[in-house]
């Protein structure tokens, strides 16, 4: 039998396999093992399994808006990524830390604004950010929970430190992948998970629920999610989430405000709604409040938000927290709400309002990633190294016409997990997004879902752009 | 608790998913059952194409594209063609996109087998070249598949009014279904002007259409016209009798609605609830006497009333019904 890794090559950057002298880690032998006791042809087969299996289930995302759109897997690559328990430790206590600060943030921004007083990040920073929602001043929302789920975006540097790229406020998608990806390398590694201590993660859809259900101080509330329907790309995940609960999947059409309480339309009367999570963009939440021409919202909702009648999870206004230069500031929050040093440190991020920062991102676009401070799904982005002289030029005027919108970062060179692609093992850049719940406590599932750029050498992981997924075992 | 809440729009795509995977069967069992009689006949067979066309409502779409019945042509149209509304793969697709909307209310079970049922045909409709062994394999497939997807919704769902609107669809679209096929295959035999000796393994042909023929066997014995019609319209133990098919979404209404039966209590329930006595009440030889087209007719356009009121009762709550609803 061959052996798949036998020329396996990591890169420049950190292999989470193997130390640039080609030893194994210690926290990997058990799977370096299990991997060349099955050799090329027997991955071959459990690939083909998935993706069939996946196919066969239905665990797609839609490409296209038309009649019969393209439905494509999110494909899961056979090789899973482990992280040793220690490891997720730091992770966990970070992601703990930073998602109490963020919500005490988000609180004070649309309260007393105590920060802005104090002067730690400049007011128009946040009074010009699109995220911004002047409608949500004044308001507490349930429990003074603000940011109810986050899937913050975390890579390994050249050291091997998890790095905070993105703390994802709004409505992240992908909790579905991680749960079936789980459940799907169950079957394909059985006698596997059966030897070693792979934590389990089966319990977040009852942490969702038990925090949805937090938010009411009715007895038994309603709880509904909130999707845009069949043609939305993330459908797939809405619905599974429904399931999982056992919750109603509404659509706005469904919703009715009536007394400025919210109401579903049944076959024979209207039932009242206590706590939505809702998978629409605060623009198209309301027509009344926000974007008039929306059919997805539902007119009245906002009122009743504001007014307590209904939780919406996560909280409207919460984006501001997104905006990816309002980012750069979160270690500052740490440290101003909680009196604590960051856990997790951020990505070394260039700000475009400040003059000498503007000057080194001009004249050094090549060597720097751009972002849009509102984009996601990699779009709006300019990665240097990988682009035109035209695409920079493009990006250059785009920024000198409007610094506040764009941030830069350097190219950071993140982690490699060895993947199967192409009928080879090859080291694959890959980030992880775990899924923070906040309720009465914060919890965290152990592990997330990994993405890999399945392309070689490629930095980008995003499933519209070529990227793939992984299972994460956090083995103790 | 929340599962015993029924949204209007689940419980139409609901009774969507139950008419168009029932529209999809019927037409799996007429082309089956025309692919065996076209065998069997050395003249005439593009009657019986175009009978199938016009049942199922394709036929202009087939008359734009193609100026002569031709089997294979008929074929591809029926079952494949993307630009036929009523085509197999349409009515398939339809039927999934239904589930698809309602995932998390059914079963993963049926889940899958909708999938698959979708899958098989949009991956067949990509093979270059429909032979017809091909195409008896597939429809043989499909069948298992349908079967296999109403067993997971017979037995793995449960029976709550979700279910019960999923029900009402299908025999609502299984009365239509029955009585289009009457409907054409008597047309094409009063056109063809066969003695009735001759013609009787044809109409043996609308009992193979639902899979009735074992049945009309062991029940009547003997092949006659009047006994085939009497067994398809108004036997109540033949699931694909449209009085069977009646009686049965009446069922479902009522267990809707909650009306223990007797009386009436809204507009729709009494519809379907004269159509349901008026075919406990007649005989073969009056449906005879009123003229098998027009009674068919008039079945098709009481089953379109049923239906308007089936989506204005449960699925539209109107303005008003809001403004006036109190808590």
């Amino acid at each position: 039998m061959n052996n798949p890794l036998s020329e396996y090559q990591s890169k420049t950057a950190f292999d989470e396999m193997f130390f640039k002298n080609k030893v194994v880690r210690e926290s990997h032998k058990s799977l370096k093992e299990n991997i060349e006791g099955l050799g090329s042809e027997d991955l071959d087969s459990r690939q083909d399994l998935i993706d069939k299996s996946m196919m066969k289930m239905g665990i797609t995302f839609n490409v296209y808006h038309d009649m019969r759109g393209t439905e494509r897997i999110f494909p899961l690559n056979v090789i899973p990524r482990v992280i040793p328990f220690s490891e997720w430790k730091v992770i966990e206590e970070g992601l703990q830390q930073r998602i109490k600060a963020l919500n005490l943030f988000i609180q004070d921004i649309y309260n007393d604004q105590k920060i802005l007083k104090d002067g730690k990040i400049p007011s128009e920073y946040i009074l010009n950010s699109s995220t911004f929602l002047k409608e949500c001043m004044g308001i507490t929302p349930a429990k003074s929970i603000w940011c109810h789920i986050t899937g913050t975006d975390l890579i390994r540097d050249e050291n091997g430190d998890f790095v905070v790229l993105e703390d994802n406020l709004r409505c992240p998608s992908g909790v579905a992948y991680m749960l079936e990806n789980r459940e799907i390398m169950k079957r394909v590694y059985s006698t596997f998970f059966e030897k070693s201590n792979i934590l389990p993660i089966s319990e977040y859809p009852d942490h969702l629920l038990s925090m949805l259900r937090y938010l009411s101080d009715v007895d038994n509330p309603t709880v509904a999610i909130l999707s845009p329907g069949i043609y939305n790309s993330a459908y797939f995940e809405h619905s599974f989430l429904a399931r999982k609960l056992g919750v109603p999947l509404v659509q706005a059409s469904d919703l009715v405000i009536k007394d400025n309480k919210v109401y579903m339309k049944t076959i024979k009367e209207l039932k009242r709604v206590h706590v939505i999570y809702r998978r629409i963009d605060d623009a198209y939440l309301d027509p009344l409040t926000f974007n008039p021409d929306s059919l997805l919202g539902v007119p009245g909702l906002f009122k009743s938000f504001r007014d307590g009648n209904v939780a919406l999870v996560n909280a409207p206004g919460t984006g501001i927290a997104d905006d990816k230069l309002i980012y750069t500031f979160v270690p500052e929050f740490i440290r101003y709400y909680l009196n604590e040093e960051p856990k997790l440190k951020n990505v070394k991020t260039y700000n475009c309002t400040d003059k000498t920062d503007l000057k080194y991102v001009i004249e050094n676009l090549p060597k720097l990633v751009v972002k849009a401070v509102n984009e996601a799904g990699g779009y709006g982005m300019l990665v240097g190294p990988a682009s035109t002289k035209e695409e920079q030029a493009e990006f250059k005027d785009k920024i000198l016409d409007d610094p506040r919108n764009y941030i830069a970062q350097p190219v950071v060179n993140f982690s490699t997990s060895p993947s199967y692609v192409d009928g080879k093992l090859g080291a694959r850049h890959v980030d992880l997004r775990p899924y923070i719940i906040y309720g009465e406590e914060i919890k965290i599932v152990p592990g997330g879902l990994s993405r890999v750029a399945l392309k070689e050498n490629s930095l980008v992981v995003n499933s519209s752009q070529g990227g793939g997924s992984k299972d994460t075992w956090i083995i103790k | 608790m929340d599962n015993q809440i029924t949204l209007s729009r689940v419980a139409n795509s609901l009774y969507w998913m139950g008419r168009h995977s029932e529209r999809a069967e019927s037409l799996i069992r007429i082309l089956d059952a025309h692919l065996k009689l076209s065998m069997d006949l050395s003249t005439g067979t593009q009657y019986f194409w175009k009978a199938i066309l016009s049942a199922v409502g394709c036929l202009d779409s087939y008359t734009e594209k193609y100026k002569t019945i031709e089997r294979d042509n008929v074929l591809h149209t029926l079952i494949l063609d993307s630009e036929c509304s009523e085509s197999l793969l349409n009515v398939i697709w339809h039927a999934r996109e239904n589930a698809r909307s309602i995932r998390e209310r059914i079963t993963a079970e049926m889940w899958l087998d909708i999938n698959e049922l979708y899958l098989r045909i949009s991956g067949f409709s990509e093979s270059p070249k429909l032979d017809g062994d091909a195409l008896l394999e597939l429809l043989d497939d499909l069948k298992l598949r349908t079967r296999s997807f109403q067993g997971g919704w017979f037995h793995t769902m449960s029976h709550n009014k979700e279910w019960q609107f999923s029900q009402l669809g299908m025999y609502i679209e299984r009365t239509d279904q029955i009585s289009r096929i009457i409907d054409n295959f008597h047309r094409t035999l009063t056109e063809l002007k066969d003695d009735a000796s001759t013609s009787l393994f044809k109409w043996r042909a609308v009992l193979d259409s639902l899979s009735a023929t074992e049945m009309y066997q062991k029940t009547y014995g003997v092949m006659t016209v009047n006994s085939i019609l009497e067994f398809v319209f108004l036997n109540n133990e033949l699931p694909r009798s449209i009085r069977f098919s009646i009686q049965a979404a009446h069922t479902a209404l009522l267990n809707i609605t909650e009306n223990k039966g007797g009386s009436f209590q809204s507009n729709v329930e009494k519809k379907l609830g004269r159509m349901k006595a008026n075919f406990d009440f007649i005989d073969i030889k009056e449906i005879s006497q009123f003229g098998i087209e027009e009674y068919n007719e008039r079945i098709q356009s009481r089953i379109a009333e049923v239906h308007d009121l089936i989506k204005i009762t449960f699925f539209e709550l109107s303005e008003e019904k809001v403004l006036s609803y109190t808590n």
